[in-house]
């Protein structure tokens, strides 16, 4: 219960020389980064018991249950996904490269990160467009309106991450060295998108019955 | 463990005139820009509820107030107060412009993103009055939003209306977010040498811990916006039961509006603290500087401030009592209802117990702090009738509601606001406000609303719904309520013009107010401690302060002066070690 020894301090006693701890901006940046990724998983949690809560309803059609179902054919599902994961990984020796001071592994895998990333952006537009053809659109039934949903702020999600990621190569272009301080915030983000990701995947594709235990462990039932 | 980063990276001094005042990345100078177009978009609101009282006090006599117009009024006064006046003024006002100076930062820690914030707040504002003029006009579905009426046709401004409400939404809470994440930030990493989290004021507490309630229950918000803008122009059923609309079986099926309340409540709660605890904070630092006395209770007041924070998120279902729900939850939520009041009550005995015996200066800051404890007394007491819910079903719809939430969370902070603002403009402008007029507003107010909200309750008991146009040939209602109605009304305009002395004030001490000096009501904390008045870009000149002490030492024994900076070096304390 370490975070609450603060709580217990006698503030009012005054103190002759404070102690001190120099934080480097870089820790600043992270913490900020973390708390907006905080804010990110509320936002999808809460799109997940809506989804969850809404699953509950008579009119309600899995997605992937029949060969008649939008995502029973997961190709381009995994292919994204795949996706994903190489820019996750790019990052992941990115971010090791750079504290070894491998410079050129490290820029290279920010770069091929970006790529893979914009690569995911395209494979989710295909997919979009692939079911589009088929005739499962948003309104079709409740649970593709929050596959489109979900998809599309995941999307959103990772091309803000591609806008942040254009200006951390500039910046590494043109700064040395800030470059393992940057890569490391792109890690960060790049990993929660990918374990976002992952959620999201299992939870679209998964049948009705899963949901109803989830639901009823939980007590979500209104 | 007190942090120390390295403030003086990107410290970059503005150069032209727009990098100053316009596309500032000050703390200051965005604090400023948040209040006025804060304050200006609440006199919008405040018009609004005159235009309503004018119907309701004087029913009929006003040809431009239809039953829909009335609706759209009521509607948009409700989110304006509360989202784009209460929270953004709070948050973005005074978070903005206290949280750096009060911790001793240079700024916040992401300058950039913190002038985002108030360019995307002010574009929230513009798309939500663009909706007073397109076709249909504004929303008028109330400020609940609840579906499935807010997106059919018969229910006012529901074309373009509400989407403009739900887009204008979603873009103030990315606004908030920007903002928020720096406020906590700031506070967590860039406090300087010696401020402890212990020792911060308690408003940075107030504000911190709002900030942390404003990041996790605006998503809720955020969520159940898309999904009804979804509804509404793509035909999704998320919220849209089977319906029918004008005779027409419309193409949504099987949507759960109570999907939607509980959404909009799991943020709505928290918001009624996201705007309370800031209130609270700085009620607290206004009763201790201006009693002279430290402020009672220090520990247990940041741990009621942490504590209601938590609890908030635990009590949402209050509000849905009557929209049906398992009985089980009832109990919960009433009994999770009940609980919050203990630390609410624990902060109301301690402001009492602050004043006791203390060196009281009746200044205009102290008489709006006095006045906030004695309507949130009220608007307390209350809340515990409407917590319970075989008391609250049939007080539900009535004006009894109206009149709890305008005293706990309309009158209320709004008092703290204009408390605040007194006592914190001679350090953002270095002059002081006219303690007459000042006086003078304070009184307007604060008897005016007594005025109009009280007689409330006693509508409520009669039964007089609340949401309604008009109160023709109905047996129960007596003439008397009427008669009270037209009062509540005058008093409304009464209290809504005194508020034109106040902005007079405010323009008028610009210029030709009293100077202040530094530290003119000779408070403790390191806001008033700067070089210059007001700061300068940077906030401290060459050296941050280092504190020493807690922001509570008045009236010390064995000191000249009735007041210690934080960063007050004690040489008693020096020669000791």
């Amino acid at each position: 219960m370490s975070f609450l020894t603060p709580l217990m301090e006698k503030s009012w006693e005054p103190v002759h020389n404070p102690e001190i701890q120099t934080l480097g901006r870089d820790h600043t940046r992270r913490a900020g980064l973390r708390l907006l990724l905080t804010v990110v998983s509320v936002l999808f949690f809460l799109f997940i018991v809506a989804f969850l809560m809404r699953s509950q309803y008579p009119d309600w059609q899995p997605l992937a249950e029949q060969s008649s179902h939008p995502l029973f054919n997961k190709t381009l599902l995994w292919l994204n996904t795949t996706y994903l994961i190489f820019a996750s990984v790019c990052l992941q020796i990115a971010r090791v490269s750079g504290h070894k001071n491998r410079l050129i592994l490290a820029k290279g895998g920010l770069v091929l990160a970006g790529l893979f990333s914009c690569a995911f952006v395209t494979g989710q537009w295909m997919l979009w467009q692939h079911l589009h053809q088929q005739g499962f659109v948003v309104n079709s039934h409740p649970a593709l309106s929050f596959f489109y949903i979900l998809t599309g702020l995941h999307a959103i999600h990772v091309a803000v991450g591609i806008v942040a990621w254009i200006v951390a190569v500039m910046v590494v272009m043109r700064d040395s060295p800030k470059l393992a301080q940057y890569i490391e915030l792109c890690a960060i983000y790049w990993h929660f998108l990918l374990g976002l990701w992952a959620i999201l995947f299992i939870l679209l594709v998964s049948k009705p019955e899963t949901y109803n235990a989830i639901v009823e462990f939980c007590g979500l039932g209104i | 463990m007190e942090y120390d980063i390295d403030q003086d990276e990107d410290m970059h001094e503005p150069s032209s005139f727009f990098t100053k005042y316009v596309w500032s990345q000050d703390h200051k100078v965005i604090a400023i820009q948040y209040s006025v177009i804060a304050i200006l978009v609440g006199i919008v609101a405040l018009v609004l509820s005159g235009l309503m009282r004018l119907q309701l006090g004087f029913p009929g006599s006003f040809d431009f107030i239809d039953p829909s117009s009335y609706y759209q009024f009521v509607t948009m006064h409700g989110m304006i107060m509360v989202i784009y006046l209460l929270t953004a003024i709070f948050l973005g006002g005074f978070g903005n412009y206290l949280i750096p100076l009060m911790v001793g930062a240079r700024d916040m820690v992401f300058p950039f993103v913190n002038m985002l914030s108030v360019w995307f707040y002010l574009l929230a504002v513009i798309v939500l009055m663009a909706s007073f003029f397109v076709p249909g006009g504004p929303t008028g579905a109330g400020w609940t939003l609840y579906p499935p009426q807010a997106i059919l046709p018969g229910t006012p401004g529901s074309g373009w209306g509400i989407i403009l409400m739900l887009v204008s939404l979603a873009i103030f809470i990315a606004a908030a977010t920007m903002g928020g994440l720096n406020y906590v930030t700031t506070v967590l990493q860039a406090r300087t040498r010696g401020m402890t989290l212990m020792r911060m004021p308690l408003t940075v507490w107030g504000i911190f811990m709002a900030t942390v309630l404003a990041l996790l229950a605006f998503p809720a918000l955020f969520v159940s916006a898309v999904m009804m803008l979804f509804d509404k122009t793509l035909g999704t059923s998320f919220f849209m039961p089977a319906i029918l609309s004008m005779g027409q079986q419309l193409d949504h099926e099987g949507g759960s509006p109570i999907l939607f309340q509980h959404l909009f409540w799991f943020f709505g709660h928290p918001e009624v603290y996201i705007v309370a605890l800031p209130a609270f904070g700085i009620v607290s630092d206004l009763i201790s500087t201006h009693a002279r006395k430290n402020i009672f209770g220090y520990r247990m007041m940041v741990w009621a401030i942490v504590g209601i924070g938590v609890l908030s998120f635990v009590v949402w279902a209050h509000h849905m009592y009557i929209s049906g729900m398992n009985p089980m939850f009832g109990y919960f939520f009433a009994t999770t209802t009940l609980i919050i009041a203990v630390p609410t009550a624990i902060k109301v005995y301690n402001w009492v117990l602050t004043i006791w015996h203390g060196n009281i200066r009746l200044n205009v800051p102290m008489l709006f702090a006095l006045g906030f404890v004695s309507t949130f007394t009220i608007g307390g007491l209350t809340g515990l009738f409407l917590g319970n819910v075989v008391v609250d079903l049939p007080l539900s719809d009535t004006y009894f509601v109206v009149a709890h939430f305008h005293m706990v969370m309309g009158v209320s902070p709004i008092l703290v606001v204009f408390g605040g603002i007194y006592h914190w403009y001679p350090k953002m402008s270095g002059r002081m406000l006219n303690p007459t007029l000042g006086k003078l507003h304070f009184w307007g107010t604060f008897l005016g609303t007594y005025a109009i909200y009280f007689p409330m309750h006693y509508l409520g008991i009669l039964g007089v719904p609340r949401r309604y146009f008009a109160y023709e040939n109905y047996d129960f209602i007596p003439d008397s309520a009427k008669d009270l109605n037209a009062m509540i009304s005058v008093m409304a305009i009464f209290v809504a013009l005194v508020q034109l002395i106040f902005l007079f004030n405010l323009v008028w001490s610009l210029f030709k107010g009293e100077k202040s000096g530094d530290n003119p009501w000779e408070a403790t904390t390191l806001e008033w401690q700067t070089e210059t008045t007001p700061p300068g870009h940077g906030n401290w000149g060459k050296d941050i302060p280092v504190c020493h002490r807690w922001a509570y030492d008045y009236s010390v024994p064995g000191y000249e002066q009735d007041f210690l900076p934080q960063n007050f070096i004690d040489e008693k304390l020096e020669s000791k070690t």
